[in-house]
């Protein structure tokens, strides 16, 4: 019965097939490491962000008056609403601790090498969105912490030459964060960003990954048909499976435990734009570039360091001139890569203190940021010298680009 | 990689120091984050705390604060109490979550209630508060009373915070006894493939 209506099915849209390509029988490396794991995890964290956004859409109100009560009537009145509420505030941690250790493995494995440069700018760009999906979400919960981050990350907008307050005025709808801010917001994160933006570029992502294949420890070129290859069902869904199970299981502690560990304490007390809170702090994900936006002295050169930090990241098919893809064969590369990641770490606790703080180096957090600056750029901008003349160690089989 | 297992074992290390490494780090950075250190009192968040701790907030409290998810009116207008202390006395609902993680906040409302003093700053916690003294320092009783009207007041912040730690532990104990499952299943599945 079954195979009859997948007979009529597939006569008239490739099902069977496009389940074949993209899930059973997608040819993958044998010799992926955990590291690898990491994208599907992705996944399936937006995954429970987008359900439990649809009940909290159910439930929230888009109205300065109203919207702070409407999380508490979630949490308090609501069937498991709190579970929801939980869930959806702590998924991003997940999300971004997920794609953080995904981008490190690509940098460090050179996944981002021709030919998946296209892989890998649509996953800035879906970075990136999940970056401004984070950010507006917060907003929503219309706390101190919420209003005042909205201000300041506006206001920082506003700060560009020209077109600044022009595009302030347009990002709010006002003049000030408020009710317009609020309501375009809220239909930014609910519509076309988690479904027009992340949800379609997600798509995009896994079809030109399945188009080249994926990279590997090695990052050497593998036949798709070799022996190197094994088929995606059953090892790598059960791999994907357990693994998942894992971090999900370290999300739940913290949904169920902590799940007040990663949000600001102020943002318990509703909006008020005539009261500052003490310290204005981001959620932790967004703390390596807003030390780097503090660490310019000059406002405007803040703000071109923290997006250039990004923007730089697009450029490294072009940056990087060895023959070789992976860290593993490449000494220099190896260890500049592991400083580059410490060194994002600690432009994290620099984000996490006020600049005049004293840093456990004995230097002002503001000139310890500077520093830890100046390696991260320096890493790409000096790595097409390094990258053309590092020696490299034997690959195990032939894949030199 | 003679060892069938070797494989796996090995290449799964990297991500458990990572993963160790990283919650080690958050764990650092909230506890340096932290800005004023209060002293470890022990507060007693039980059912008996919580209920003498709402008799406490009715007899004591209520005169300027509400708690308005939990239907507590405060008696006296907000405006007219504007006039008698300069501020608004702020609803009470969250207060206990809004100022700190997990019991911190509690910890910090008990101590706020017993740092009155006769300097002129009035309160050693927060120099300055509009606040009078809540408790008489001849009561004998005014330690415990600062305790349990902090621990109603984080109950009150997060009432179903009890619900969510006692389903938490059973979604708990599923998801490592499924981990441990799909672990296995996993290895069964790769055995053929690491044999070669």
């Amino acid at each position: 019965m079954l195979s009859k209506i997948m007979e009529w099915l597939d006569k008239r849209f490739p099902l069977t097939e496009f389940i074949e390509k993209h899930i059973t029988k997608y040819p993958t490396p044998k010799n992926l490491n955990y590291w690898w794991n990491f994208g599907s995890i992705a996944g399936a964290f937006f995954v429970i962000q987008v359900v439990t956004g649809i009940f909290l859409a159910m439930y929230y109100k888009p109205d300065t008056h109203l919207a702070f009560d409407s999380v508490e009537h979630i949490m308090r009145d609501v069937n498991y609403g709190w579970l929801i509420r939980y869930l959806h505030a702590v998924g991003p941690t997940g999300i971004f601790f997920v794609i953080y250790i995904h981008i490190g493995r690509g940098i460090y494995y050179g996944s981002y090498r021709g030919p998946r440069e296209l892989i890998w700018w649509i996953g800035l760009v879906i970075f990136l969105a999940f970056m401004a999906e984070s950010f507006m979400g917060y907003i929503l919960v219309w706390g101190q912490m919420s209003f005042w981050a909205g201000t300041v990350v506006t206001n920082v907008a506003g700060a560009l030459p020209v077109i600044g307050s022009d595009l302030a005025i347009w990002l709010r709808g006002d003049f000030a964060v408020g009710d317009a801010t609020l309501t375009r917001f809220f239909s930014l994160h609910a519509t076309l960003l988690p479904i027009g933006v992340i949800g379609f570029l997600l798509l995009m992502h896994l079809t030109a990954l399945h188009r080249v294949g994926s990279n590997n420890p090695d990052g050497t070129d593998l036949d798709k048909k070799g022996p190197a290859m094994v088929p995606f069902s059953p090892y790598f869904v059960t791999k994907d499976l357990w693994f998942t199970a894992l971090l999900f299981t370290i999300y739940f502690y913290f949904v169920f435990f902590q799940p007040d560990f990663f949000l600001e304490p102020i943002n318990n007390e509703p909006a008020d734009s005539l009261k500052t809170p003490l310290h204005i702090v981001p959620e932790w994900y967004f703390l390596p570039l807003y030390a780097i936006l503090r660490s310019i002295p000059n406002k405007l050169g803040g703000i071109i360091a923290s997006q250039g930090a990004l923007f730089i990241l697009a450029f490294l098919p072009y940056l990087d001139r060895s023959p070789l893809r992976s860290a593993r064969y490449r000494p220099v590369k190896k260890i500049l890569t592991f400083l580059l990641f410490l060194d994002y770490i600690l432009l994290g606790y620099v984000g996490l203190h006020p600049p005049d703080d004293i840093s456990f180096v004995g230097l002002k957090m503001s000139d310890f940021g500077l520093i830890l600056a100046t390696y991260y750029f320096l890493y790409f901008i000096t790595m097409p010298f390094w990258s053309k003349r590092e020696s490299t160690r034997p690959l195990p089989i032939a894949g030199r680009l | 990689m003679n060892n069938k297992n070797g494989l796996k074992l090995k290449s799964f290390i990297p991500a458990l120091k990572l993963i160790i490494l990283i919650t080690a780090l958050v764990f650092a950075s909230q506890t340096l984050a932290k800005e004023a250190k209060l002293p470890d009192v022990k507060i007693d968040f039980d059912k008996d705390s919580i209920k003498r701790g709402e008799e406490v907030f009715k007899t004591d409290c209520t005169g300027c604060h509400g708690i308005k998810y939990l239907g507590y009116q405060p008696k006296m207008v907000p405006a007219t109490a504007k006039i008698a202390f300069g501020i608004e006395p702020p609803d009470l609902s969250l207060i206990a979550k809004a100022r700190g993680k997990g019991d911190e906040g509690a910890r910090y409302i008990y101590e706020l209630l017993i740092s009155y003093n006769d300097t002129p700053e009035k309160n050693s916690v927060f120099p300055n508060i509009a606040m009078p003294p809540v408790f008489s320092k001849d009561d004998p009783q005014f330690e415990q009373k600062a305790k349990d009207v902090a621990a109603f007041l984080l109950y009150a912040a997060e009432p179903t915070a009890v619900e969510r730690r006692e389903l938490g532990r059973y979604v708990l104990a599923y998801m490592i006894i499924l981990t441990v499952l799909l672990y296995v299943h996993n290895k069964k599945t790769w055995k053929d493939i690491k044999k070669k």
